[in-house]
């Protein structure tokens, strides 16, 4: 018995001194989720990493998640130190463990805002919103913002109660949406503009065979989140490491390939305040158990 | 006396040299899978936060999860009952004693044992892709599922069958028909009730996390919920569900206990033809019924499905052209799945031989911890390790360490409860021989219980790492390590060429395991 | 009626389980072949109704080289043959009645055999011969109820159904007790003498061949050792069989 005591006791003592052994290097973990463009799938940022390791003067790593909710609970968990986020993954995140903002993208025309629309085929005979009820629509993901938060936001200003009058599904991509839009699965898809150019490699008949319904209210663009508990002096030197990064032309070029952005633009929380009011008047509620 | 001291010595050697390895290797397996008791400890209270918050479950919510919790309970019948009714004429096909055609049985043998590698989320992922967002794709993935699961029962069965037994019917002059309608079909249908809810059980377990993929039932809303960090509705779901499972779990048991021995009673001979005439008509009626509720279920157009078919034809062409230059990623995921299998399996093998000294009630130190134990295992085997999973999230953030802890307790949970059913069924007079040298009932167990059933138990553990590696396979999907992950990103973004490589490296993986599980089974039982 | 011609049978193509066998059997004998474990006793036997088939040699009943028959042909061959098994083989799940019944499928055509319909006669039949064995209390007893000497009644009464010409018994004893075993004999004997149907019967036990049947062969290694009348069956020859 004694021996087995002295035994569990050595478990207990090893364990944890393994577990320091390996956080002995210090490692700042990116957080992203994969993204692609026409046929190549972008999992290793390993290139990106390499030029912030040099700018921080510590190991970068990427840490490949395969949903938002993923990076927002790595933030949370510590598992993350900053991540690429869209904006109500953000909120989620400030919410539930304080993480904060420090930049956000830029697109194409260098502004840090972009919108979704609404597609529908173009003889499925739906003209305009009050066509709309009774038909079956794919949101993206219940965490996208521009596939599920503004869109849903806009069909209630247009009096339509999504739990009611329509059908939904999540198609688990914007590129989803509008396959299963093309396949006649569903009668509306809600992407982000324009998805139909970004897959055309993938759907080279979506421009000819569909149409723009409508847009949503513009959104702020994908957001660079830090943990909550991170001091204030290391958030400043990712913030001025990415911007470098983006100012360099190697630099620029791996954003665009790798997470489509053209740039950053610092940012703070109240230009998020617009995602909360729209979270909150789509009923999700944020305020849950705290 | 020398010979005796250099026997005890080492004795004492072999066993000490014996744990330190297998303490090594979880070393090993740790670092592997990224273990920090650090990371735990400073994840307890947000998992506390959590677990708090998940033991107030918005009750109000439950309205809605009904509706999809009849959905989904659905499709684990309809997919088990389709499963079940497809997989009959081809046991007899697959089955090498009755078989027509040897070659073709070990061709469709290895074709099925290949598919059975692919684990539910994966197929109903895939089937998404071809079908839509929708309970349809969600059903086929489950009727693959059950048809290869109960067709592997049948076939087991059928082989189990006495080269004696199809001689005593042949000696009669029956023609092959008459031997399958007269010594095989007795046996199979019989069969058939509890390889249905058998079936069932694994259905309905992945029936409730299939919406993880947009593949219907209950994992649907699960996923709205989970992404807006609503834990209190996702707790309401949870328990929901643990009450559904346990419920067709406890069904599931009473009638295969039950049924075992059920036999009409006639009075007399006029009654036995009367009703041998009835089957003729109420048989092939049944099972009419039953084909149009399962077609009725599947709510698919002809034009949708042959488009569907279309699709995932390419996708089988695309498939087969394997990427191979995404060899090297393909082999990190297998390994850390690998990895997160064997961990969960020791640990989970660790804790339940001490688990099962407190469940098993012919060794446990009171009847009430006995009890109490039994409704904690009960609770640890009734979640899928996807779920558990997800809650880890909170504290270990998500990655491999999530889903390495998940499936230790919910190895933990299955073992623990078949260990302590073979302690229970162990004779009384092994663990009185013990006792009746005055030593305590622990002693008893350590001394007594344990060596003489251990190697039922490392059958066992055998057994689960099997199934641990599947599992390992599935983490990945929700992001908790392993293959899971590229798979899934591969399949959304259509990546067809590198699915196929990855689908064909986890088989391989799984077919080894297998493989060496059922050697050292061999070897050591 | 019966005749056996240079029979061989081997499984491994090496080893000869029956070698070179050859006798003949006439309507209405009850035949015990003896010898020890792997004598070859149960391959003989097994061959007569070719669920074994003999790489060489030839097999007669009444007259008709059976070894040359087409499988429709061969079935009709079998079912006027009975055969007992040492392990019953009943359908465990399905009741005595259906195991009995079961005797008649050689006289059924595919069509009515699937769905299950015996006639009224198949039916008497059945009956019939269950009350022959004893057994008419239990006709809708689940088989796997029965005990193993009831079983043993039950194939018998199952090949009984079958209106056998020969019945052919492999150690349908062994399993079981001093007391059953009699009482089963009893059986053979009866129907043996009241039906006038040949019965060839293995046995491992001298003394059961001795009291009950009227011929003995006894085997060893695949060989014939003795062929005669019981009576003629001396200690001597007992002790070659199993030594």
């Amino acid at each position: 018995m004694k021996k087995m005591m002295v035994f569990l006791l050595i478990v207990t003592l090893v364990i944890p001194i393994i577990g320091c052994t390996q956080k002995k290097e210090e490692v700042i973990r990116m957080g992203f989720v994969p993204m692609k463009d026409g046929d190549k799938l972008i999992e290793s940022v390993e290139p990106l990493t390499e030029i912030l390791s040099k700018e921080l003067g510590v190991k970068v790593e990427g840490f490949t998640a395969t949903n938002y909710v993923g990076v927002v609970e790595g933030l949370g968990s510590g598992q993350v130190d900053f991540g690429f986020i869209p904006p109500f993954a953000y909120v989620l995140a400030n919410q539930e463990s304080n993480a904060g903002v420090i930049l956000t993208a830029l697109n194409k025309s260098g502004e840090a805002k972009y919108r979704s629309q609404f597609l529908v085929r173009n003889d499925s005979g739906i003209e305009s919103f009050s066509d709309v009820k009774g038909k079956k629509i794919a949101f993206v993901d219940p965490s996208s913002t521009s596939g599920y938060l503004f869109p849903g936001a806009h069909l209630i200003k247009e009096g339509i109660d999504i739990e009611k009058d329509i059908e939904y599904v999540y198609a688990g991509g914007h590129d989803k949406a509008l396959q299963l839009l093309l396949n006649g699965d569903i009668d509306v898809a809600t992407t982000f503009v324009d998805a139909r150019d970004r897959y055309k490699e993938d759907f080279p008949d979506a421009m000819e065979k569909t149409k723009i319904l409508g847009y949503t209210d513009y959104i702020p663009n994908i957001s660079v989140t830090i943990r909550g508990d991170m001091d204030q002096e290391l958030q400043e030197k990712i913030k001025n490491a990415l911007l470098n990064l983006a100012k360099s032309e190697e630099g620029l070029e791996l954003l665009k390939e790798l997470f489509n952005m053209y740039g950053f633009e610092e940012a703070t929380d109240t230009d998020y305040e617009i995602i909360r009011n729209t979270a909150e008047f789509m009923n999700v509620d944020l305020k849950e158990g705290n | 006396m020398n010979s005796l001291k250099k026997y005890m010595n080492n004795k004492r050697i072999y066993r000490y040299s014996y744990l330190l390895g297998i303490f090594i290797i979880l070393i090993y397996l740790g670092y592997k899978v990224d273990f920090s008791f650090i990371r735990l400890y400073k994840g307890l209270p947000s998992m506390m936060d959590l677990i708090e918050r998940v033991l107030k479950p918005n009750l109000l919510y439950s309205k809605e999860v009904i509706e999809k919790l009849i959905e989904t309970i659905q499709m684990a019948i309809i997919a088990s009952l389709m499963g079940l009714v497809l997989s009959l004429p081809f046991s007899l096909f697959t089955a090498n004693n009755i078989t027509p055609n040897k070659l073709l049985g070990s061709i469709l043998n290895g074709l099925f044992s290949f598919l059975r590698t692919i684990p539910s989320l994966i197929w109903a992922a895939l089937l998404v892709s071809i079908f839509s967002i929708g309970k349809f794709s969600g059903i086929i993935a489950l009727g693959i599922i059950g048809f290869l699961m109960s067709l592997k029962l049948f076939r087991e069965y059928i082989e189990s069958i006495k080269e004696n037994q199809l001689n005593s019917i042949r000696a009669i002059g029956a023609s092959s028909i008459q031997v399958l309608r007269y010594c095989v079909l007795p046996y199979v249908f019989e069969l058939s009730v509890s390889v249905f809810f058998i079936v069932l059980e694994t259905n309905i377990r992945a029936a409730a996390i299939l919406g993880l993929v947009g593949a219907g039932g209950i994992g649907q809303i699960m996923w709205k919920d989970l992404n807006h960090l609503r834990y209190d509705n996702v707790a309401t779901i949870i328990l929901i569900l643990f009450l559904t499972i346990l419920a067709i779990d406890l069904l599931s048991l009473f009638i295969r206990k039950h049924l075992n021995k059920k036999n009409i009673k006639f009075t007399d001979i006029k009654e036995h033809k009367r009703f041998q005439i009835c089957k003729i008509i109420y048989m092939p009626m049944i099972f009419v019924v039953l084909l149009y509720i399962i077609f009725k279920s599947l709510d698919i157009d002809y034009t949708r499905l042959v488009l569907g078919i279309g699709q995932g034809m390419d996708i089988i062409r695309r498939m087969v052209k394997v990427d191979i230059s995404y060899f090297p990623k393909m082999i990190e995921g297998i390994r850390e799945s690998f990895f997160i299998a064997i961990f969960a399996t020791i640990v989970g093998g660790a804790f339940s031989l001490i688990f099962s000294y407190l469940t098993a009630y012919n060794t446990s130190p009171k009847r009430t911890i006995s009890l109490i134990f039994k409704g904690y295992i009960n609770i640890l085997r009734t979640f899928p390790p996807l779920i558990t999973a997800i809650i880890f999230f909170r504290g270990v953030g998500p990655g491999p360490l999530a889903g390495a802890i998940a499936l230790s307790i919910y190895t933990t949970g299955v073992l623990t409860k078949m260990y302590s059913e073979v302690l229970e069924n162990t004779q009384r007079n092994i663990q009185d021989s013990i006792i009746v040298t005055g030593a305590t009932r622990f002693q008893s167990y350590i001394h007594g219980l344990l060596p003489h059933t251990f190697p039922s138990f490392i059958g066992l553990l055998l057994y689960r790492l099997e199934s641990n590696i599947r599992n390992s396979t599935i983490l990945g999907v929700i992001g908790a390590g392993g293959v899971g992950t590229a798979l899934t990103i591969n399949i959304t973004w259509r990546n067809w060429e590198k699915v196929g490589l990855l689908l064909i490296g986890v088989s391989i993986m799984i077919i080894i395991i297998d493989k060496l599980s059922q050697y050292l089974r061999k070897v050591f039982l | 009626m019966l005749r056996l011609e240079h029979i061989t049978v081997s499984y491994d193509r090496k080893i000869r389980a029956v070698d070179d066998i050859s006798l003949e059997v006439g309507q209405g004998e009850f035949v015990g072949i003896i010898g020890s474990s792997g004598s070859g006793k149960s391959s003989v036997l097994k061959s007569i109704n070719l669920l074994v088939k003999p790489i060489k040699g030839k097999i007669y009943i009444d007259d008709v080289d059976i070894m040359s028959l087409k499988n429709s042909q061969l079935r009709a061959v079998r079912r006027e043959i009975g055969f007992v098994f040492q392990d019953y083989n009943l359908i465990d799940r399905s009741s005595v009645l259906d195991n009995v019944l079961v005797g008649r499928l050689g006289y059924k055509s595919s069509f009515h055999s699937m769905l299950g319909i015996f006639t009224d006669e198949d039916y008497k039949r059945a009956e019939k011969a269950l009350i022959q064995v004893g057994l008419s209390e239990k006709i809708f007893e689940r088989s796997d109820q029965l005990s193993g000497g009831q079983k043993q009644r039950v194939a018998i009464a199952k090949t009984l159904c079958q209106s056998p010409k020969i019945i052919l018994a492999d150690e349908p004893v062994a399993s079981l007790d001093v007391s059953t075993s009699q009482n089963i004999m009893d059986y053979f004997k009866t129907i043996n003498e009241k039906k006038n149907i040949t019965i060839l019967i293995n046995l491992h036990d001298v003394n059961l061949a001795k009291k009950y049947c009227n011929r003995i062969i006894a085997l060893k290694r695949g060989k014939l050792l003795f062929d005669g009348k019981a009576g003629e069956f001396k200690d001597e020859f007992f002790k070659e069989i199993y030594e």
